[in-house]
């Protein structure tokens, strides 16, 4: 076990570095980031000159990219052209807000897609399974993007219920939270009735009803934890596009969280800050990733073993 | 159609061995953990010959005869096609191999492909390798087909379309197609009934003939191998046991594997009295262990069996075999009188 | 070239998820969604049929302004027959805008699907055939693209070097391409412990003749499957770019493009976004029905245990 974890630990680690490597130098071949955020009237050689030392831009790329590393490992992102504010310090303080969003969606995404599944498998082929399975289906066929728009003329503007946006109290959370949410409930959901349905089909919980003992008693203690596995493995892409949700999500309620950032940094080409998030969100994607991973052992004695492991991961 | 005089050496495999992975390597940069299919093997092919090589499923004689095809690389040693390393083959070499080496499949491993008409799986070596105009090449599948005893009106038909037997010299016909020197066929019969068995059997004994070929059979169906085959190697956890002429192997067999597998094939135990029933010991279970692999299965095993492997050694010209208690027995001429009584009885 | 059986971690993660979406799509039809399909391929064949029909006619209402006739509702919401859908900001006729758009989200989804079936098929067999380090080194790939996050890095990609179209191709093309590389490759793995693939090895074939006559062939269906849902998930991800302007651009108009702008006049003009998104979600609905059905059709084993 502890092996695994190693290795596991050793790929998550070459995962991220590889990442920000070959964002680092494609975003560099983009352009020179000097010409690019002084204003053009205002150039003079002498003050681009300046700047290019001063951010070390004058040294070979190979230096700045070793320069960088040892940077990162130091914790120091660089500075933000826009303002001059260290980058890392503009990602944590927008983090929290970014943070506040998941610590509802997840949870909720979670718990709702686990029960409207488990509820359509126990109801299989019914009228309420088909209800939960059609809207499922609809459900991740709406892009983020546009269930916002959607939620925005219904309850911000038609119904005056919501608003349209920024933030302030737990009204403005609602919609933010629900177009994170909405498409991930239905992968969820049809992701657990599948499980479900495999499990129920299982001679021992046959075996378990001839016994006499209640249903709900059998979800808790035996159809929860089995179905739970294929659901850690949508758990990995889940977190995935969590971070790309949040970007539009963000930016269309005008939500100042970190993908709000992404977006105004990209437009403004403020490339520290850019590359920041990026490590950000590649560092959360691979531990979700290594969560996943190292539950499933968890939760499955029969992976437990290493060499089953490494084969079934 | 071979310009090769008999006995010719064609194919060799020098002391090869071949090891699989099995499973990851628990940390980067240790190794992983391996079992050796096949293990110091050496083996001569002769033009003319036909080789069995028999074993249990798991003994390596699949494995064998993929090595031999340049199909897979042995991780030690090598396999010589006319004095040449098959790995060293330049290009043009390596095409003239393919056409000398052909191999027959099982037809239960999806020998055929499916989606693809008989013809069209026939034809393509020969548009591989750009023998003839087109037509020739179209009037050399019907000759295949009919030198397989298969009608003309098959070659339309897709494989799904075909009996078993009958898509068995499709697959046999296809290997023909370059008229290969040497035919290897793995495990040729085992899928068939026993009567499409025969058959086939047949079919190869014929084509052997007509078409001058050197054949390797492998299989664990003793009564093939023994119709068949003019030389016969015996092979148990990856290596070869005993190897010898087909009657000399039938009629004195020496190693206590050979022993036990002849007594086992019904067709050949009616007049054996004693039977030793072969205990399966597969290369997966013991790939490392030192001493003889058959050891702990042997009725006569021996303290020095248990701690050295034996070697394979030629004890009468042409007979070799590896076993301590033959070898030893063999030097004291008693043990020899005592061996041939219990066996001629 | 070796034969001897691997290690499979990442096809065995992604398998899982595919059977159970197998598993899935069989109850699907148990629950007779059939009016479901032929609906959705009625969709999709309307769908691609106006856009081959505007291209045809090459429409110069798109970009015929008509300022006295500035966001006007669609038909059924107090509008007229001459703008059936209504009209922008400027007086452009939505269904003439709709119609330029769904062609361009179309071109868009089926060079990036294509692009990313060829990359991922042709390495997935790549690495299936040639084992060793090549093997290892796909395989690294692709585990480093599906744990890397791509929205984001092809959000800075697209901003940095500027909007070009062909970059974008590119991007979408890469979009997806390790999981075709994934399915391909254990595909392969199979295809190559059948006899027909030693067979034509053993006669020296190429590379070529190998995967594209005998391989191929074979191991379409699931791939097929890949790239319909793979397609809808490149609809998806070029309207979200284009969306927030970093996609398709101006002169050109995809559906992203014409909800995010209508993003400006939810207030005022609802249908200006609205409609263009209706018509996503109904794309990808369909393609995921029809993605689902193809798949338990192709599935033996799902049939028969019905």
């Amino acid at each position: 076990m502890l092996a695994l974890v190693l290795r596991k630990l050793f790929r998550a680690a070459l995962t991220v570095w590889l990442t920000v490597s070959f964002v680092f130098i494609v975003l560099r071949l983009s352009g020179d980031p000097a010409q690019i955020i002084l204003p053009i009237n205002l150039v003079t050689p002498e003050v681009e000159a300046a700047l290019r030392h001063k951010w070390g831009l004058d040294q070979p790329l190979i230096v700045q990219y070793l320069d960088y590393v040892a940077n990162v490992f130091r914790g120091d992102f660089g500075f933000s052209f826009r303002d001059g504010r260290p980058a890392v310090s503009l990602v944590l303080a927008s983090l929290p807000n970014t943070l506040a969003l998941m610590v509802v969606a997840v949870p909720l995404t979670i718990c709702t897609g686990i029960a409207i599944g488990v509820l359509a498998a126990l109801r299989r082929g019914r009228l309420t399974d088909r209800a939960i399975m059609l809207t499922a289906v609809t459900a991740f066929s709406v892009p983020n993007f546009f269930l916002g728009i959607l939620t925005i003329i219904v309850f911000a503007v038609s119904l005056h219920w919501l608003p349209t946006g920024g933030t302030g109290s737990i009204r403005h959370v609602v919609l933010p939270v629900l177009c994170l949410s909405a498409a991930w409930i239905g992968i969820f959901a049809r992701f657990t009735r599948g499980a479900t349905i495999d499990v129920l089909g299982q001679p021992f919980v046959t075996g378990l009803r001839g016994r006499g003992i209640p249903q709900m008693a059998i979800i808790r203690a035996h159809i929860l934890p089995n179905g739970m596995i294929p659901t850690l493995t949508v758990f990995g892409m889940y977190i995935g596009s969590l971070i790309s949700g949040s970007i539009i999500v963000e930016s269309l309620f005008a939500w100042p969280g970190v993908g709000h950032l992404l977006v105004e940094s990209v437009f403004s080409r403020d490339l520290a800050v850019v590359q920041a998030i990026i490590l950000l969100a590649s560092l959360m994607m691979v531990t979700a990733n290594l969560l996943v991973d190292l539950s499933y052992g968890w939760l499955d004695p029969r992976i437990r073993d290493l060499e089953i492991a490494s084969r079934v991961l | 159609m071979t310009g090769d005089p008999p006995n010719r050496l064609l194919l060799a495999a020098e002391q090869v061995t071949r090891i699989y992975r099995v499973g990851a390597r628990a940390l980067p940069f240790t190794s992983p953990p391996h079992v050796s299919a096949v293990q110091n093997v050496t083996l001569m092919l002769h033009a003319g010959e036909r080789l069995g090589i028999v074993g249990e499923s798991g003994s390596g004689k699949s494995t064998l005869g993929r090595l031999l095809m340049g199909f897979d690389q042995p991780t030690h040693g090598r396999v010589l096609y006319c004095g040449r390393d098959i790995r060293e083959f330049s290009r043009t070499e390596r095409f003239g191999f393919h056409r000398a080496v052909q191999m027959v499949f099982q037809d239960t491993h999806g020998a055929l492909n499916p989606r693809l008409r008989i013809f069209d799986q026939v034809i393509e070596p020969l548009d591989v390798h750009r023998l003839g105009t087109r037509q020739q090449r179209r009037n050399r599948v019907h000759d295949l087909l009919s030198k397989v005893g298969l009608p003309a009106a098959i070659a339309e038909r897709y494989p799904a379309e075909l009996s078993g037997g009958q898509r068995q010299r499709v697959v046999i016909a296809r290997a023909l197609a370059l008229a290969p020197k040497i035919l290897i066929c793995d495990e040729p019969t085992s899928a068939a009934d026993v009567s499409v068995q025969a058959q086939i059997v047949n079919l190869l004994d014929d084509l052997a003939q007509s078409e001058r070929l050197t054949l390797v059979l492998v299989s664990h169906s003793l009564a093939v191998v023994r119709h068949l085959c003019t030389r016969v190697a015996v092979m148990h956890s990856g290596c070869i046991v005993e190897e010898a002429p087909a009657e000399v192997l039938f009629h004195e067999p020496l190693h206590p594997y050979t022993r036990a597998l002849l007594g086992a094939s019904p067709a050949l135990a009616r007049r054996r009295r004693r039977s030793t029933p072969v205990q399966s010991c597969t290369a997966i279970s013991s790939p490392s262990g030192i001493g003889c692999a058959y050891a702990s299965a042997c009725p006569d095993v021996a303290e020095l069996c248990r701690s050295a492997a034996p070697n394979l050694i030629e004890l009468v010209p042409a007979h070799h075999v590896a076993c301590h208690k033959v070898t030893t027995g063999r030097r004291s001429e008693k043990r020899i009188e005592e061996d041939h009584a219990g066996i001629g009885a | 070239m070796t034969w001897h059986e691997s290690n499979l971690g990442a096809v065995r993660a992604y398998e899982p998820l595919r059977r159970l979406w197998a598993r899935q799509s069989v109850r699907w039809r148990a629950t007779r969604f059939a009016p479901l399909s032929a609906l959705a391929l009625a969709w999709l064949i309307l769908l691609l049929i106006s856009a081959l029909l505007d291209s045809l006619l090459s429409s110069p209402d798109a970009i015929s302004m008509d300022l006295r006739a500035r966001l006007r509702p669609p038909l059924l919401f107090g509008g007229n027959w001459a703008h059936i859908l209504g009209t922008d900001d400027l007086g452009q006729d939505i269904l003439a805008r709709l119609l330029l758009s769904v062609r361009t989200s179309l071109l868009v989804a089926l060079v990036g699907s294509g692009l990313g079936a060829l990359l991922g098929t042709t390495l997935g067999f790549i690495a299936a055939h040639f084992r060793g380090w090549i093997e290892e080194s796909v395989q690294m790939l692709v585990d480093l693209q599906a744990a890397m996050p791509f929205t984001i890095i092809a959000l800075a990609l697209l901003a940095f070097f500027g909007n070009s179209f062909g970059l974008f191709l590119v991007i979408m093309g890469i979009y997806g391409w390790e999981r075709y590389a994934r399915l391909a490759r254990s595909l392969a793995l199979s295809a190559l412990g059948q006899g027909y693939t030693l067979a034509v090895r053993s006669y020296g074939a190429g590379f070529l003749r190998l995967y594209g006559r005998h391989v191929l062939p074979n191991v379409a269906g699931p791939l097929i499957v890949n790239m319909i849902l793979n397609f809808s998930e490149v609809i998806l991800l070029e309207s979200a770019l284009s969306f927030l302007g970093l996609g398709v651009q101006p002169p050109l108009s995809s559906l992203g493009t014409m909800v995010g702008y209508g993003r400006t006049y939810v207030t005022t003009a609802w249908w200006i976004a609205v409609i263009p998104g209706v018509v996503i979600v109904l794309t990808v609905l369909s393609l995921s029905i029809l993605g689902d059905r193809m798949q338990d059709r192709l599935n033996p084993a799902n049939r028969s245990c019905r």
